[in-house]
């Protein structure tokens, strides 16, 4: 078996410590960053996402393979950089002002940067303010929101507003979850997509990144 | 009566399978199809072990009750309230009432964001789920205190059933929460409320106990706030006060 798809089985166990050794063999060994992260890493993730999405694995499966994701991430990450290869989109993340309801958003943004984006993940109790400044600093391409609460949802309308105003509206989308959203929502307050769970949100950022 | 109460964290403390369950782990319940599934499920069981284990160490439950008329109770239904409620219906008949609050403490959710900062995705989520528990089991541990309470004060008979209502479930809108604040005073034990009618620390639970015969507890749910509804926890709540006896 080839090192990458070792590396890539090994990550679907959830063998942080091995995933680090195997990325650190596959540069030794003179394999460039970026095929050591989408044949390897991205690749193992990917298998996991579809395996979850079929209830083949649990949700401590995926949550053990991203962390090992990561240890080889932060491996590459530099290296990655070095070479100006650019990462394969920027998101900016977080639950809205007020709600401190977090599992789900944590969720997308692990399966996020499982499918090699950059996550810029502003945690929970976030106010309209910081997602659109936060996404103009970093140059994002999409601004994700969260909110469980039928009190906090009206604050995805503020965010929307607030990219109208500053001319982002269009430019970056915006995709909104949560358990009590719908599309219809999303639509309903000019939003750009709904997104059920964390294998949906891949699957729709990488459509509006033109890298599905 | 109003009453504070420190409780022991391993009595809040989940059983492992109820962690598991809730993390979809079958053994608990999951839809894995699987064949390979055993070595997975034991994985997720020593994580859920030791996450249970670091919630005994970090919880620190606290909690308090105090008690009130229906008439003081009414306007606590009030705010923003759209259509019949199982709680509307019910509380009239109540033989008494007490609003409650109960936390497991800032320490466990401050522990719950070291570990996700620190890539440890799998035991934060377990720990946030077993935290979760912990603050339900807290729930009950205080609704124990007030079933004491009621006993000492003869107001306990062997019809007698106490069922909990939170706002932000069936039909009781999350916006009561600043009027039952205003009325229990939470602060006390180190919950405060924000501007959306959440409660910090998040692992806390607020609510009315309504004690009163069985019977008034029967309810049909087919409220306006049933229609949609997927949890439908008032099954397994109704059924457990049938089983369990009013003065245990
Ligand atoms: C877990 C939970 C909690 C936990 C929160 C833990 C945490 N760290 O977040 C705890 C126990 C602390 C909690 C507390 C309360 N909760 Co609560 N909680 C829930 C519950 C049961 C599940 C939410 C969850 O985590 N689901 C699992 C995750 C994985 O799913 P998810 O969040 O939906 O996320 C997925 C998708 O929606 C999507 N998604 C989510 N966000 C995003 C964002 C983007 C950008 C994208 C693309 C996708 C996406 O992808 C995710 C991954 O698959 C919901 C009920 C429900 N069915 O949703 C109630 C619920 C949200 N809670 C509710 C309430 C009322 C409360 C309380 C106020 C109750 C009280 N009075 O005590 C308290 C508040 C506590 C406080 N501090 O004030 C209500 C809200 C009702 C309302 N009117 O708004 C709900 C709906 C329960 C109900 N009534 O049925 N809660
Ligand atoms: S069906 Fe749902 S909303 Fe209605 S009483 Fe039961 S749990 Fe509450």
């Amino acid at each position: 078996m080839d090192l990458l798809t070792r590396l890539s089985e090994s990550l679907q166990g959830g063998d942080a410590d091995q995933v680090a050794e195997l990325t650190r063999q596959a540069l030794a060994a003179g394999l460039a960053p970026k095929p050591i992260l989408d044949q390897g890493l991205i690749a193992g993730m990917t298998v996991v996402g579809d395996r979850f999405k079929a209830h083949e694995i649990f949700l401590p499966d995926v949550l053990l393979a991203a962390k090992a994701m990561y240890a080889g991430l932060d491996l590459l990450r530099p290296l990655l950089a070095k070479a100006g290869v650019a990462t394969g989109g920027r998101v900016v993340i977080g639950t809205v002002r007020g709600d401190l309801h977090d599992i789900g958003k944590n969720l997308v943004a692990i399966m996020l940067r499982g499918a090699g984006l950059e996550v810029i993940d502003l945690g929970k109790d976030v106010a309209p303010e910081r997602f659109v400044a936060a996404a103009q600093e970093h140059g994002a391409q999409v601004i994700g929101m969260s909110a469980l609460l039928t009190t906090t949802m009206p604050v995805m309308r503020q965010v929307v507003d607030l990219c109208r105003e500053r001319g982002l509206y269009g430019k970056v989308k915006l995709i909104v979850g949560g358990a009590p959203l719908s599309a219809e929502y999303a639509r309903e307050i000019g939003a750009d997509a709904y997104c059920f769970d964390g294998v949906n949100a891949v699957d729709v950022v990488k459509r509006y990144l033109g890298t599905a | 009566m109003r009453a504070l109460f420190d409780i022991a964290s391993d009595d809040t403390a989940p059983q492992v399978e109820q962690v598991l369950q809730a993390q979809g782990v079958p053994g608990g319940g999951g839809r894995s199809r699987s064949p390979d599934d055993a070595p997975r499920r034991e994985r997720a069981r020593q994580l859920a072990l030791q996450a249970i284990s670091l919630y005994c160490e970090q919880a620190v439950p606290r909690g308090l009750f105090d008690e009130l008329t229906a008439d003081a109770f009414e306007p606590l239904l009030r705010p923003g309230e759209i259509g019949d409620s199982p709680l509307r219906q019910i509380y009239p008949d109540a033989g008494a009432l007490a609003l409650y609050a109960v936390t497991v403490g800032e320490p466990v959710s401050e522990l719950i964001g070291r570990l996700f900062d620190a890539d440890d995705f799998a035991l934060a989520s377990m720990l946030d789920t077993a935290a979760s528990h912990g603050a339900e089991l807290a729930a009950q541990a205080i609704k124990a205190r007030w079933r004491e309470h009621l006993l000492a004060t003869g107001r306990l008979q062997p019809t007698t059933g106490i069922m909990e209502f939170s706002p932000g479930y069936c039909g009781w809108e999350v916006t009561a929460q600043q009027p039952l604040f205003a009325r229990l005073r939470p602060a006390e034990i180190g919950i405060a409320l924000n501007s959306s009618f959440l409660m910090q620390p998040l692992k806390s639970v607020s609510g009315v106990l309504v004690a009163g015969d069985k019977e008034i507890f029967m309810f049909d749910p087919e409220f306006e706030c049933c229609r949609g509804c997927q949890a439908r926890t008032c099954v397994d709540r109704i059924n457990s006060l049938v089983a369990e006896s009013g003065l245990d």
